[in-house]
């Protein structure tokens, strides 16, 4: 590397992500994602793994464990999260995540959750369990579509709740991409909208097996098969 | 103290060329890695990826002339010219090929995305290495009243 931290070849290789939601395919698969990610030091690479291992739900364990735990070991990672801006990322997504998982509980008409157990992570749970009553907790100032999403999960809107989620994740990843070029920051940034894009064109392929298997059960139904 | 002021005179004529190689060499070698990234991704175009990283190498032959047009007998008389005019235009050649080296795999990286872009995204490299010409060329005008 020319400068410690810079990643000009890696950063030139990696294949162009077209914009979220008008994203039909995966530019790369995740084993040619890898094969490129081979070029990050040692140091660099584990860094990205734990963010990886913090965000994703295909890097979590498949064992349930309890809420006190869970949150208590992101809590721990994300200390071991030495990059200012990974660092920050990282905290407001679990943040994120863990009003949504307030929302839910407070849809499916359950008590706030205790203050003397940790059920989320980050600097918001005392005041979501304050404001339990509150719309959006009050937290509209850090999170300005709160409001939005609660009303879309009133209604039951799930998906749209979704696509508004990951507008605004593809947003902020956008813009704090903006000042990383060819540094490990935009090396991270971009595996990050990379499984965004993922989450979204599975998406679509979800849609069409469920609208493929209506269209044939339809055509069996005209034709009075059954299977 | 007369020998300081002649070590200073000898770095004055020997700067131009020192420092321009080395905003050279970085520049290159940034634009360099770009290009051999993008060979990764594309199928075609790679002879302007490569011709394109060789940009910043400009800076190294401004520093060659300004050399040259320094180059006297260095006397305590004229070493301070020397210096300052060398070692000012010297970085002033070693931060723009640094810096055009960066510009140039920004080129490199939005035109393997949009081949059609190429041509207005040299714009940048382009005015940087305007800045570089001034340099070189008001180091040439003005180098001619240091006293031989």
């Amino acid at each position: 590397m020319a400068q410690s931290g810079s990643y000009y070849t890696l950063v030139a290789s990696l294949p162009h992500l077209p914009h979220l939601f008008s994203a039909k395919r995966l530019p790369c698969s995740r084993i040619q994602l890898d094969r490129r990610l081979s070029m990050l030091e040692a140091d660099d690479r584990e860094q990205l793994e734990l963010m990886e291992s913090l965000l994703w739900w295909d890097r979590q364990s498949v064992v349930p464990e309890p809420d006190e735990l869970i949150c208590g070991d992101k809590r721990a990672q994300v200390e071991q999260l030495r990059n200012p801006l990974l660092k920050g990322f990282t905290l407001w997504r679990l943040e994120l995540r863990t009003l949504i998982a307030a929302l839910r509980r407070r849809r499916l008409g359950l008590a706030p959750p205790d203050s003397s157990t940790r059920w989320g992570v980050g600097r918001w749970t005392e005041q979501i369990i304050a404001n339990w009553q509150s719309p959006a907790f009050g937290l509209e100032f850090c999170f300005p579509f709160a409001q939005e999403l609660h009303e879309l999960l009133a209604k039951d809107q799930s998906l749209e709740a979704e696509k508004l989620l990951m507008g605004e994740l593809w947003t902020r990843l956008t813009r704090l991409q903006d000042d990383h070029y060819f540094d490990f920051e935009a090396v991270a940034l971009y595996v990050m909208r990379w499984h965004l894009v993922e989450r979204w064109t599975h998406h679509e392929r979800d849609a069409a097996i469920e609208r493929f298997d209506h269209l044939v059960d339809q055509a069996l139904e005209q034709q009075g098969i059954e299977l | 103290m007369d020998n300081l002021i002649l070590a200073l005179g000898w770095a004055g004529l020997y700067g131009p060329m020192a420092l321009g190689a080395i905003g050279s060499m970085i520049g290159c070698a940034l634009a360099g890695q770009a290009a051999c990234g993008a060979l990764l991704e594309t199928e075609s175009g790679h002879g302007r990826f490569i011709g394109i990283s060789a940009m910043p190498s400009s800076q190294a032959i401004y520093g060659i002339v300004v050399m040259f047009a320094l180059n006297r007998p260095v006397t305590v008389d004229n070493a301070g010219g020397l210096f300052g005019i060398g070692i000012l235009v010297g970085l002033a050649l070693m931060f723009s090929g640094i810096w055009q080296g960066k510009c140039c795999a920004s080129v490199i990286n939005v035109s393997k995305i949009r081949p059609e872009v190429f041509g207005m995204s040299i714009a940048p490299a382009a005015i940087v290495e305007g800045f570089a010409v001034f340099a070189f060329i008001f180091a040439l005008v003005i180098s001619a009243g240091i006293p031989a």
